[in-house]
């Protein structure tokens, strides 16, 4: 494992130090990377502080950052409380086609976690977007940097923080499927347009009509079944600040709960319960002075989650089910009392009643840093060293039965015979699934920070390893890194800043191992200059460009240690007179000893604005160049050399883009008002990918950005057959008129994969913005944040339109079908009970523009004047109800959240009411 | 002062340490166990090398749901593949060309061929020295059987190299011949294709090692592994092939710059005779190896691999995807694959012997009665019966139209189908794709002496031998009478009708240059109308055929083409 002596020799050395040096100095140097005071940065960072994330009442941190921080894109893909994985973060949008596209996270100076972490023990996050201010992450700052800082303690005597807050939530939209009889006309027109006789006579209709039997006519909206119309969510937390100058210590419990989709229903041990999700989080952040010139800091974090779920371990499978079940299907119950069901498909709410999955997962973090101030040596000179240690474990329980579901048909008048399907099984459990990875950090430093007159130097040499193991994974993700940065300057006017780091990493052969990055950068604070002295309207104008190299190890390979051969089980073959298998073996693509990372150049130029001394803004343009990307080369062996294609360090990706943030703000006594406006864009091309020789020009992903969407054109539907004999042959099964009619790209007269062509714009949209507007008058407040994007496609799921194809369910967008009649206005193709090929491609019909404007938050609040509650010992108190996700513009029809197209766990809108109170 | 000293002196240590962690992070920094099978341990391990040829056998063309399997069958007229937009149709439309060819094997049968190259440089490698050096008989046994066995895989993979090329040959004419092993360095090599001649001698040379070193027969756990027969078999279908129309000087060849490269120069009658000669010598030297099996439908059925007849076959796991795509469609989960054509169904003799015809009233109400058994064995029929149902083609029926992906040529596929399958209940069998079997040769046998030696009186013997296998008892031919083209005529359509759907009439109407003949006709099905109880036959066209000459020889892939100024082009292309 980790040399720890050396580690011991560092802790030795600085707490030797110390007492050599002990001194009385006055202050403590609160120590860090980056740690300068505004006016000397000169590199794209972006920041925001908790005030501005902790009003969107969400149960993940993530989904609280969207559109909030200038160049920090979030896709949400998964709005299931307590799934990983539930957004993809992207700063400065995407670089690489690679799978390592994720930013490191650093929390409190250490690699981290953010999953877990509460919007309200934030203090800060910061974007470091430029190589300026990444370069120094070595081999993981090309994807950018996301710095979290969490709260610590004041130097000010204690204070209780008690903050309760309830919210109800409600989908904003789910896929709309039809109620039975409108399903049966659909299958009955189906079936005609295919040849083949009605399924549903008008008996059957009757039957409907006259309410005949629930059971022999049923008429399920599964969604009305299964799903609860309110599902709670709660937070509680309770907070400890204060301190001296000795010590000084933040601590914080929090409960959240969100209360499930499901209604309440009995689970397999035969209690009430639904899926939900509780979190625990504590927190212990404290700073202690053990002399005048040590600060101890021990930062302690843990959360516990608790997932259950029901039908299967997330809710997918329940989602996925009811998006198929036909409305007339099978009741949810039948006269006896046992599910409905039939072959193809069983009961969601046996399912949900058979199958209990839960999830403990439990995190804890610790970190430990030394901070010796050495101004007694030099002025400006401290040491630190720090250590941390991630942990995360995560059980899976599994409880699942079998059960019978019966299909129904009328025996006579009064009694039914019953089909049964599936089989009776007693309760299995399964614990043996479990998930953890650790990590542990060591950091040592040197900071050199002074001013001589008109100079200013500020100075930082690092060290750090990092080792962090996985289960799954047999070998370890390892860094070692020298890094460091120096800046100069000058008058307060000129500034000058290099930085660099020197980082090895496991990833790689010997020869390959380690990898240097510099980056520079300039800026002139122009408003410092005397001829700009007096300017009343430009209160502050800063310059600043930076240019650098940086890395990224996660590469996206095949399989780790590429340099080395590789040979697994494969391609058995069979011999003997019983035909008895022998397992084969086969190399996978042959080793590439100069496998390395991804490198970036990058040039960045920003300018901050203060007008009036009120309003601020700021400005930044990038160019990027990605390349040294990993790709499975196609262009250049010889197919006869016989090599498996080898996966060479050639791609090239390049991205530019810009930021700009406008901030105002204004404070009186009874007044204020703070609005701030952040729009990013980033636009990215494949420069090179060494894919494959295509026949057409326009099949190439080269020369498109990065998931750029390959489509078939729908030129509308077909109208008659002279129509069909008249255009190009579909060679996805027979058309017929009323199906989509699709462009021959290639003007070859046929219509193929080969006509996919590049239309639409990948899903993660070019333009993110977001405006937050704050307004406060004397005890009343009110804040609002709106989200929207521009610049991406949605492809829909095929949920939302596979209308009776294998026996599915019709959503409402096949109302406006294709008919003889309505050949003119239908929007959809022509019904099908038979599997519909060519309806069903990937094509311009099924693209909805991503492009959105979302009313994503309202709070209004109340501080209760102090007098009133004073008597209490209550400091200060507030109540406030706010509203997430109230209202969007899109064009997505009521399909649905753009954000969350795949017809399952659906977007939520919810209305909170809060009290906040302080002791 | 004092206290500066001290200060120096504790940076210095403070600054010692980092430089010992830098050097120490060398260490940390890479893989401490070597979990991974290393090229070195893999080459010096018996087992690794086993297993290694083993991969090489499983790159023989699983066949049967592929294109360069069983299904290449609907590129020619025996049969049409019910799905439209299935990439086999390409050949049938005339739409495939250098960028996309369904039979596409260039890259893939490279890779097997680099496989096997390293393979036979490293086999060599494995390390017997604990046996060698350990005391004790066992030990000393298992080190000289393991010897032997290391040197029997050498040519066991040259054996496969060959087959590989063979198919390579096949397609495209002279290829690149290739036996050194290659790493990532070898970005720039450039090989030229080999002449056509050269080719095929090396095909030859390297057969002719083989069957010196393999064993005529295995013991029972190695059965199925290429034996001498295979490859004495194997060598005289290769110089079949070099002997047939279409790699002598022809049309195609003359207006061509590079014409070694697809064809031979010298006397074609002297390669028959090498043919034939090579086929005698199988004969001759696995005398009591191989017969003919009784029963014809054994060699179709899971227990194929066992049948004496088979000289090399490709093995496969149980599996129903074959059924799958094959069944009549009335059947579950059918999906309605390949569909013998009317073409095919015609040629089948009546029992008598005589030819089919619709003319005569007879045959045509009844067309699927008295006729050669191998119809009934090979295709579904309306009316037959499958599974335990009759099988109903006709208009409106069971497995008819107008149901989706019904057969529209009027008939299902029977040949190595099983049809006991219960496909709901997922069902699986063993399926045994014939490379080469007895039957094959003594055609191949019969075409060769009737080229060189017509009127050779073997020529009938070995006609008939095919003929009158019990289950087939089809009465013989005589060929005393005949000319050299009317026995030719005999032999080709023997071949067709015996060896339907064991993908060789693609190859056989190439290499007999009949292929812009037979693959530029409409295929024909039948359209089938049920009056009562009685049927209404009518022959339709069900889809007109593009073939031409340049289709002779596939296209060089164009991805190749692009890589490389050293690889020509064939004609045409």
């Amino acid at each position: 494992m980790i040399d720890k002596q050396y580690i011991l020799v560092f802790f030795v050395s600085i707490l030797f130090v110390n007492v050599l040096f002990a001194q009385d100095l006055d202050s403590v140097i609160d120590l860090g990377l980056n740690k300068y005071p505004a006016w000397k940065n000169t590199s794209a960072i972006s920041e925001i502080k908790r005030e501005g994330i902790q009003t969107n009442f969400t149960n993940s941190l993530v989904k609280s950052l969207g559109g909030k921080v200038h160049g920090l894109s979030v896709d949400i893909h998964n709005n299931e409380p307590g799934v990983k994985n539930v957004a993809s973060l992207y700063v400065r949008g995407r670089s690489t086609f690679s799978s390592g596209t994720q930013p490191l996270v650093i929390v409190d100076g250490f690699e981290g976690f953010m999953d877990k972490i509460l919007p309200h023990e934030i203090e800060s996050i910061k974007i470091l977007k430029d190589a300026a201010s990444t370069t120094i992450y070595g081999d993981r700052g090309a994807n950018g940097v996301i710095l979290i800082n969490t709260r610590k303690g004041r130097m000010e005597s204690l204070e209780i923080n008690l903050n309760i807050k309830h919210g109800i939530q409600t989908p904003t939209a789910l896929p709309k499927y039809l109620g039975a009889t409108s399903y049966m006309h659909l299958y009955n027109e189906a079936l005609y347009n295919d040849g083949i006789k009605k399924l549903y006579n008008q008996e059957d209709f009757d039957g409907y009509e006259n309410n005949a039997s629930p059971y022999l006519y049923p008429d399920v909206n599964w969604y009305d079944v299964l799903l609860k119309e309110r599902m709670p969510l709660s937070n509680y937390y309770l907070h400890f600040n204060g301190g001296n100058k000795v010590a000084r210590y933040f601590a914080l419990l929090n409960v959240l709960r969100d209360g499930g989709i499901f209604k309440n229903t009995e689970n397999l041990s035969g209690t009430l319960s639904s899926d939900d999700y509780t979190q625990y989080n504590f927190r212990s952040n404290v700073d202690i002075n053990v002399n005048k010139s040590l600060l101890a800091s021990l930062y302690i974090s843990g959360a516990v989650g608790e997932k259950n779920s029901m039908g299967g371990e997330n809710t997918n499978s329940i989602f996925d089910l009811i998006s198929n079940i036909p409305p007339n299907a099978f009741p949810v119950y039948n006269p006896n009392g046992s599910y409905g069901g039939n072959q193809l498909y069983v009961n969601p709410v046996g399912e949900l009643q058979s199958k209990y999955h839960t999830v403990d997962d439990r995190m804890l973090s610790v970190n430990f840093r030394l901070t010796q101030n050495l101004g007694s040596v030099l002025e400006g000179l401290s040491v630190s060293s720090g250590v941390s240690f991630n942990n995360y474990h995560a059980s899976y329980t599994m409880q699942e039965k079998g059960y019978r579901r019966f299909s129904l048909t009328e025996h006579n008048t009064s009694s039914f015979l019953y089909t049964a399907f599936g089989d009776e099984s007693p309760i299995s459990k399964d614990e043996s699934n479990a998930d953890r990875w650790q990590n542990f950090t060591f950091d040592a430093m040197v900071n050199y920070d002074r001013n001589y007159g008109k100079h200013d130097v500020d100075g930082v040499l690092m060290f750090k390893v990092s080792d962090k193991q996985q289960s799954y994974d047999y070998f370890p993700y390892r860094h070692a890194l020298l890094g460091g940065s120096l800046l100069y300057g000058y008058g307060e006017k000129y500034l000058t800043s290099f930085s660099f780091s020197y980082d090895g990493s496991y990833e790689f052969s010997s020869k390959e191992k380690f990898a240097f990055y510099p980056a520079v950068s300039l800026g002139w604070i122009v408003t410092n200059e005397n001829f700009f002295k007096d300017n009343n309207i430009i209160s502050y104008l800063k310059l600043r460009t930076s240019y650098g190299l940086t890395g990224n190890d996660n590469i996206g390979a095949s399989r780790r240690f590429l340099y080395n051969e590789f040979y697994y089980p494969a391609l058995s073959y069979y011999f003997g007179s019983s035909n008895s298998s022998h397992s084969g073996l086969s190399e996978s693509s042959l080793r590439n000893v100069n496998v390395t990372r991804e490198r970036q150049k990058e040039f960045n130029f920003g300018a901050e604005i203060q007008l009036l001394n009120t309003l601020d803004l700021q400005v930044d343009l990038f160019k990027r160049k990605r390349y040294n990307i990993l790709t499975k080369t196609h262009d250049r062996y010889s197919a006869y050399l016989g090599l498996e294609s080898p996966e060479l360090n050639v791609g090239e990706v390049e991205n530019s883009g810009m930021e700009v943030s406008i901030s105002y703000k204004y404070n009186s006594n009874n007044f204020s008002l703070g609005a701030t406006m952040n729009a990013w864009y980033a636009e990215n091309k494949i420069l090179n990918n060494a894919e494959a020789m295509n026949l057409y020009s326009y099949l190439y992903k080269r020369g498109h950005p990065i998931g750029q969407p390959f489509v078939l054109e729908s030129l509308g539907f077909f109208k008659d057959q002279d129509d069909i004999q008249n255009s190009p042959t579909q060679g996805f099964g027979t058309v017929r008129p009323g199906d989509i009619k699709y462009k021959d790209q290639n003007n070859d007269g046929i219509i193929n994969d080969n006509d996919m062509f590049p239309i639409g714009l990948p899903s993660l949209a070019k333009l993110n913005a977001g405006i937050d507007l704050f307004i406060r008058y004397k005890n009343f407040a009110v804040s609002v944040f709106v989200n929207g994007v521009s610049g991406g496609t949605v492809s829909l799921d095929p949920k939302y339109y596979k209308a009776i194809q294998n026996q599915s369910n019709v959503s409402d967008l096949a109302l406006n079908r294709w008919t003889e009649n309505m050949a003119d206005v239908a929007t959809f193709p022509r019904l099908s009970s038979i599997n519909n090929e060519n309806n069903f491609k990937a094509s311009t019909l099924w693209q909805r523009k991503r492009d959105f404007l979302k009313l994503q938050n309202i709070e209004l609040s109340y501080e209760i004047p102090k007098r009133t509650l004073s008597v209490l010992g209550i400091q200060s108190s507030r109540l406030y109800v706010s509203g997430n996700n109230l209202w969007t513009i899109d064009h997505m029809e009521g399909l649905g959240d753009p954000q969350l197209v795949h017809g399952r766990y659906p977007a939520l809108r919810s209305y909170n009411l809060g009290v906040d109170i302080k002791f | 002062m004092e206290y500066k000293k001290t200060f120096k002196k504790r940076i210095f240590f403070v600054f010692l340490s980092v430089v010992a962690i830098l050097v120490g992070c060398e260490k940390f920094l890479t893989k401490d166990l070597d979990t991974d099978l290393t090229h070195d341990r893999v080459i010096r391990s018996y087992d690794n090398n086993r297993e290694l040829l083993m991969s090489l056998y499983a790159h023989l063309t699983s066949a049967f749901t592929y294109t360069n399997g069983s299904k290449i069958e609907n590129a020619t007229d025996n049969a049409e593949f019910t799905s439209e937009g299935d990439d086999i149709q390409m050949f049938n439309k005339g739409t495939w060309n250098a960028y996309i060819n369904p039979d596409d094997i260039w890259q893939n049968h490279y890779k097997a061929i680099q496989k096997a190259n390293k393979f036979i440089q490293n086999v060599d490698s494995v390390n017997l020295e604990p046996y060698r050096l350990a005391q004790g008989e066992s030990a000393k046994k298992i080190y000289e059987t393991r010897i032997k066995e290391i040197r029997r895989w050498k040519y066991e993979a040259r054996f496969l190299r060959a087959f590989f090329y063979f198919e390579l040959i096949k397609r495209y004419g002279g290829v690149p011949i290739i036996t050194q092993v290659f790493d990532l360095t070898d970005q720039n090599i450039e090989v030229e294709r080999s002449s056509l001649k050269a080719s095929f001698d090396f095909v030859v040379d390297e057969l002719d090692s083989a069957a010196r070193h393999l064993p005529l027969q295995y013991g029972d756990n190695d059965l199925g592994r290429a034996t001498k027969g295979a490859a004495m078999a194997l060598k005289s279908k290769v110089l079949l092939y070099a002997a047939s129309d279409v790699y002598t000087e022809n049309a195609l060849a003359n207006t061509y710059v590079h014409k070694n490269l697809i064809s031979l120069d010298g006397d074609q009658n002297q390669r028959w005779e090498d043919a034939a000669e090579s086929i005698k010598a199988f004969l001759d030297s696995t005398q009591g190896q191989y017969s003919l099996s009784s029963n014809y439908e054994d060699l179709f059925s899971s227990r194929a691999h066992l049948e004496k007849e088979m000289i090399f076959v490709r093995r496969n796991g149980s599996a129903n995807n074959f059924e799958i795509q094959n069944f009549p469609i009335g059947f579950d989960l059918a999906r309605g694959g390949t569909t013998p054509s009317q073409n095919l169904v015609d040629a089948y003799e009546m029992k008598s012997g005589a030819k089919f015809s619709w003319a005569n009233p007879t045959m045509a109400n009844r067309p699927f009665e008295n006729r050669d058994p191998r119809l009934a064995s090979t295709i579904v029929t309306n009316g037959s019966s499958f599974q335990g149902r009759i099988v109903e083609t006709f208009f409106g029926g069971k497995d008819g139209k107008p149901k989706v992906n019904a057969t529209k040529t009027g008939y299902y596929l029977k040949k190595f189908i099983n049809q006991n399958l219960d496909l709901l209940k997922g069902d699986k069998s063993v399926h045994t794709w014939v490379f080469i079997r007895l039957a094959e040769i003594y055609l191949n046998y019969a075409e060769a002496l009737n080229e060189c030696m017509p009127g050779h009186p073997d020529i009938e013997v070995y006609i008939n031998k095919v003929r009158q296998r019990p289950s087939v008892g089809m009465p013989p031919v005589n060929i005393s009478g005949l000319n050299q083209q009317e026995v030719r005529k005999r032999i080709r359509h023997e071949r067709r009708v015996e060896l339907a759907f064991e993908g060789q009439r693609f190859w056989d109407l190439r290499r007999w240059m009949e292929a812009q003949e037979y693959l530029s006709q409409p295929l024909e099905g039948i359209e089938i109308e049920r009056i009562g109880f009685e049927f209404k036959y009518k022959v339709v066209t069900v889809e007109d055929r593009i073939f031409e000459s340049k289709m002779y020889f596939y296209p060089i892939p164009q991805y190749e083409i692009n890589l490389n100024n050293s690889i020509i082009q064939n004609p045409g292309w």
